[in-house]
């Protein structure tokens, strides 16, 4: 967040303002001033759900079929962080005869418009996808609070807008013909809740405002294609064990033995060196996105080992030349 | 970056209450309210009015700011002149969201001929005013062309156009009753929810 600097009339004192705050107070001698600027005013949608809340609703989220019971389980709750994310709020009236349908004489009215325009990319946060209907519904339930940057830098993180006020007013298809036209910055509370597993940071996000989930992450459930894995290898234990003329008390024994010792040991397979799917879910949406732990382990080990490698040589150069 | 505005009333020199997308500013010592004019770089003093309510309600109360217009009018595009007919407005002061589906108060309070009268200050919250006294000035003509010609055929009638003259601005704070998600204004009892009015 850009800040200006503006002075004091009555004591020089330097007044410090955001790019959206519009009102200031001296410091010093408690006056309070309005300063026109080039962004918009900035509102703030008041935060109802606290960190807590936010987590219970991300587990209870994740209690979904499709999340891995074992991540569930095995994860760590890393951290939980509140952002104001903004979005440039356009509204305005516009006034005149419009007809209903073709046919009808036209009637005189005013009609409002309104509509929202993303202030950041959020493509940093992951956010990209947040919909502009779950922040207009948020937007009619919510309570204001005042624009209190400071405050707000305290409680959470706070998103700077970008210059998008051009872009705006170029594709504002009424400003010729409205009564009246604003802008204003809105600043919309989300819930990060993110978890750990495996070294893989999975992160969901919470509406602020009125606790509704907006994107619920976490490692897929891998059931299905367990159960797959298990039939194809009965079905070639089938066919091997009569390949190798087995008989019956063969194949009986190899499935004895062979189906529990994979049943024990896939997950675990799957888990650690199989490709992984982390599901992302958006109320009914549900993406799948995969990864790969095999390669970042490999990575991750390979460097070390250069590392070490490099370490001992530096260390082996040290000594010689001392 | 423009010049800084000090708001402090002239009168008392108190701070003036207002939020920060506030385009009207108040001061309950001197029932003043000032439009902060920011191409002259100064504010515009207006009378201030206290509403009482009219209707019961709710316990928590807050103050919602109308621009009150008395203004002498004509429908048939002539200059208003002493002789023409007198109308008080009010223009709400702020932003009423998606206005064609929860409608527009100022109006209803006009066509119910709504008499709001003043009474005693209350130390009740403010809603802030972001709707400024330029933009407000247009609304009494809209309202009329509404009453009167809703459609174009009526227009067409002999009549060309509406013409207003105003005559005195104030500003008058109505009493709205404050409920969980909503606000119902203390005149007619017409219900908002809180996101609606911003």
């Amino acid at each position: 967040m850009k800040v200006n600097v503006s002075s004091c009339d009555s004591c020089g004192a330097p007044l410090p303002v955001s790019e959206s705050q519009f009102v200031t107070e001296c410091h010093y001698c408690k006056n309070k001033y309005y300063i026109p600027q080039e962004f918009p005013p900035a509102v703030v949608l008041k935060p109802l759900a606290s960190k807590e809340s936010a987590r219970n609703i991300v587990l209870k989220e994740l209690q979904d079929p499709e999340i891995s019971v074992h991540f569930l389980k095995n994860s760590f709750y890393e951290r939980g962080a509140l952002y104001y994310v903004p979005f440039f709020e356009v509204r305005g009236i516009r006034s005149g005869f419009t007809s209903p349908s073709p046919s009808a004489s036209p009637e005189y009215n005013y009609l409002a418009y309104e509509y929202l325009e993303k202030a950041n990319d959020l493509s940093d946060l992951d956010l990209e996808f947040l919909q502009f209907e779950t922040v207009e519904t948020a937007v009619i339930s919510a309570e204001q609070v005042p624009f209190n940057p400071v405050e707000m830098r305290q409680t959470g993180i706070v998103l700077p807008p970008r210059d998008l006020i051009s872009l705006i007013r170029n594709k504002n298809p009424y400003a010729l013909e409205s009564v009246e036209h604003y802008h204003r910055l809105i600043y919309f509370p989300v819930w990060e809740i993110s978890y750990s597993f495996r070294g893989i940071i999975f992160k969901s996000y919470v509406s602020g405002v009125d606790g509704k989930p907006i994107k619920i992450q976490g490692l897929r459930s891998h059931k299905k294609k367990l159960w797959m894995s298990m039939f194809g290898l009965l079905a070639l234990a089938v066919i091997l064990g009569r390949g190798i003329n087995a008989g019956s008390g063969g194949l009986l024994l190899m499935a004895i033995i062979g189906l529990p010792a994979t049943a024990i040991l896939l997950p675990y397979f799957w888990e650690l060196f199989a490709f992984q799917e982390i599901v992302e879910i958006r109320g009914e949406v549900k993406e799948y996105q995969t990864i790969n732990y095999t390669e970042n382990a490999l990575l991750k080990y390979g460097r070390k080992m250069v590392e070490g490698i490099l370490d001992i040589l530096g260390k082996a150069g040290e000594e010689r030349l001392s | 970056m423009s010049r800084a505005i000090c708001l402090k009333c002239p009168q008392c020199r108190t701070n003036l209450s207002g939020e920060n997308n506030s385009k009207v500013f108040f001061c309950h010592n001197c029932a003043l309210a000032f439009n902060v004019d920011t191409a002259q770089g100064k504010l515009l003093p207006y009378p201030l009015l206290y509403i009482n309510p009219q209707k019961t309600g709710a316990l928590e109360q807050v103050y919602f700011p109308f621009w009150q217009f008395e203004s002498r009018y004509t429908l048939d595009g002539t200059v208003p002149t002493d002789n023409s007919s007198i109308r008080t407005f009010y223009i709400p002061a702020f932003f009423i969201k998606n206005i064609n589906y929860f409608g527009d108060i100022g109006y209803y309070y006009m066509k119910h001929n709504v008499v709001l009268e003043p009474g005693p200050f209350k130390r009740l919250g403010v809603f802030p005013a972001d709707r400024d006294i330029r933009h407000a000035l247009r609304y009494p003509q809209i309202y009329l062309t509404k009453e009167h010609f809703p459609s174009l055929r009526d227009m067409r009638k002999g009549f060309s156009e509406v013409q207003v003259k105003q005559l005195k601005a104030g500003l008058a704070l109505v009493p709205f009753y404050k409920a969980e998600h909503s606000y119902s204004d203390s005149i007619l009892s017409w219900k908002y929810p809180s996101g609606a009015l911003i």
